[in-house]
C-alpha cells in the first residue's frame, strides 16, 4: 500500500499526469497519477489516505521545492495538473462525505490588477494541500470580496497584487472585509509586498511564497 | 549637433512583420529551467506554440522623439516637454550623456494572452503558461525591433542610443506610466493604460531610450538595482 501511495506522491511531485503524458521524459510510458489513483481506490485503500499520503504529499513536496527555488512555475503547473487529474477519481468521496476538505479559501487578484499567474499558483498549492479554493478572478473589488465571502463563508481570504500601484488597493479591501467579518483571516501576497506593508494595512499574514500561505492556513485550522 | 530632422519628432507607429521577429526556442526554454523540460518533445511543443505568432495581427511598436530643447536631465529627475519624471538615481544616471529622449511603446497584442487565459481556465496550465511566456518575450522582441528602427534613424545624424528603461524597474515607480502615456497619442500602438498604470494588452512594454552623440549602451546589470522581486533579476540569475 505504501508503495502505491509513494508512487502517487512522486507522480504529483514530478508532474506525471497519466500514462500518455510525455513529461517527465524518464517516466514516459509509465502509469501516472491518474491510473495509480484509480488503482489505489480499486485496491481498497481509503480515499482520504490516497489524498493525504499520495496527492497532498506530492503537492507539499513541489511546494517546498518551489519555496527553496529548486522548482519553478512550470513545475508547479504540471504537478497541479497531475493532482487535478487524479482528483477526478477522489471527488465523488467528497460528495458522499467520506472525506472532507480542510476548509474553504477565497482567493483573488485585487482591483486594478489583471495578473493571475501568481494567484493561480497559490490557489493550486492551497488546493493541493487539501483545501477548497474559490477563485474570484482578477480585478476584484472590495464589494465582490465581501459579497462572495457572505455566500461562500470561507475560512480565510487571500489577496494578490503584482504592481506597486495595485498593492495600494489592498488596504481598502482588507478594511472592507474586516468591517463585515472582523475575525476573517486575510492573507496578502505578490511581488512588491513586504511584511511591513501587510502589517500596515491590517492584514493577518504576508506570504512570500505559496507554501507559507498553506502552512498559515493549516495552522489556523488547528487553532480553531 | 543636438537635433534631428523635425519629421522624426512626430509619433511613429509600425506594424511589425512576421519575418522580422526572432524568437528562438532557446530563449523560451530559459523560462523552463527544470530537467523535466529538457527533451525533444517539449522543444516541439515550444516550436508549435511559437508558430502561432504567424497568426497575430497586432504586434506593433512606436515611438516619439523629443528634441534636446524639450529634455532636461536633472539629478534624479528627467523633464520631457512639460512633464517631470521622477526616474530616480539609478535610471537618471543612465541618461546623463543623452541630449534627446525617445518615448516608446511595443506590444505583442492581445491574442496570445487571451488564448493563454482560456487554456489555463480549462486546466491546460502548462500550455497556457507557455503562451504567456511567449507573449512576454514577444513584447520584448517588439521592443528590440523598435530599437533597431530608432537606431537606423538616429545613426544617420551621428547619434547613438542608450538601453531602454521602463517605469516599474530600478525604482522608477510604475505610476509614472500615466505621464509617459500623456506624451503619446491616445491608444498609441493599440495600447491603453488603466488607472492603476497597467498596460492593456498586458504583453506590452513602454519606456525611455536616450539619444545623443555620446549616449551609451550598457550590458543589462541587475547589480545597479536593489529591487529583489524583479522578474528580469530572477531570469538573469
Amino acid at each position: 500500500m505504501e508503495n502505491i501511495l509513494e508512487k502517487i506522491a512522486l507522480c504529483v511531485e514530478r508532474g506525471k499526469v497519466n500514462k500518455a503524458s510525455l513529461f517527465p521524459a524518464d517516466l514516459k510510458g509509465e502509469e501516472g497519477a491518474d491510473e495509480l489513483t484509480l488503482k489505489a481506490i480499486n485496491s481498497g485503500i481509503h480515499p482520504s489516505e490516497i489524498l493525504n499520503a499520495g496527492l497532498i504529499e506530492g503537492m507539499r513536496r513541489i511546494g517546498e521545492k518551489f519555496r527553496l527555488n529548486k522548482a519553478f512555475v512550470p513545475d508547479v503547473l504540471i504537478s497541479a495538473k497531475a493532482m487535478n487529474t487524479a482528483m477526478i477519481h477522489i471527488k465523488p468521496f467528497f460528495l458522499s462525505n467520506e472525506i472532507k476538505s480542510k476548509g474553504k479559501v477565497l482567493i483573488g487578484t485585487v482591483m486594478g490588477d489583471l495578473h493571475d499567474i501568481g494567484k493561480n499558483i497559490v490557489g493550486m498549492i492551497i488546493r493541493g494541500g487539501g483545501w477548497e479554493v474559490i477563485d474570484v478572478g482578477v480585478d476584484v473589488t472590495p464589494k465582490k470580496f465581501v459579497e462572495t465571502a457572505r455566500t461562500e463563508k470561507p475560512d480565510a481570504i487571500c489577496l494578490s497584487a503584482l504592481l506597486t500601484t495595485t498593492m495600494l488597493n489592498m488596504e481598502n479591501i482588507v478594511t472592507e472585509i474586516k468591517g463585515v467579518f472582523p475575525k476573517m483571516p486575510v492573507l496578502v501576497g505578490g511581488a512588491p509586498l513586504t511584511m511591513e506593508y501587510a502589517k500596515s494595512i491590517n492584514a493577518d499574514f504576508y506570504s512570500p511564497d505559496p507554501q507559507k500561505a498553506l502552512d498559515f492556513l493549516n495552522n489556523i485550522k488547528h487553532t480553531k | 549637433m543636438d537635433m534631428i530632422d523635425p519629421t522624426f519628432t512626430e509619433p511613429f507607429e509600425y506594424s511589425i512583420n512576421q519575418e522580422d521577429i526572432k524568437l528562438p526556442i532557446k530563449l523560451i526554454k530559459e523560462w523552463f529551467r527544470s530537467e523535466v523540460y529538457n527533451n525533444d518533445e517539449f522543444e516541439n511543443q515550444i516550436s508549435n506554440a511559437i508558430s502561432k505568432i504567424r497568426f497575430l495581427k497586432n504586434i506593433r511598436c512606436g515611438f516619439r522623439i523629443f528634441q534636446s530643447n524639450e529634455v532636461e536631465i536633472k539629478k534624479e529627475r528627467i523633464r520631457i516637454s512639460d512633464s517631470e519624471f521622477n526616474t530616480g538615481n539609478i535610471i537618471t544616471k543612465r541618461f546623463r550623456k543623452s541630449d534627446m529622449m525617445c518615448i516608446f511603446v511595443a506590444t505583442a497584442g492581445p491574442e496570445l494572452e487571451k488564448e493563454s487565459k482560456e487554456l489555463m481556465s480549462k486546466g491546460e496550465m502548462l500550455e497556457g503558461y507557455l503562451l504567456d511566456v511567449i507573449g512576454s518575450e514577444l513584447a520584448e522582441e517588439a521592443g528590440n525591433i523598435l530599437e533597431g528602427k530608432l537606431n537606423g534613424i538616429v545613426s544617420h545624424y551621428g547619434f547613438q542610443t542608450t538601453n531602454r528603461y521602463s517605469p516599474g524597474y530600478c525604482n522608477w515607480d510604475v505610476s509614472e506610466q500615466q505621464k509617459l502615456f500623456r506624451l503619446l497619442p491616445n491608444g498609441f500602438c493599440g495600447v491603453n493604460l488603466t488607472e492603476s498604470s497597467l498596460m492593456i494588452p498586458i504583453k506590452s512594454i513602454s519606456g525611455f531610450i536616450g539619444i545623443g552623440e555620446k549616449a551609451e549602451r550598457e550590458d543589462y546589470q541587475c547589480n545597479i538595482c536593489d529591487v529583489e522581486y524583479c522578474f528580469k533579476r530572477n531570469k538573469n540569475e
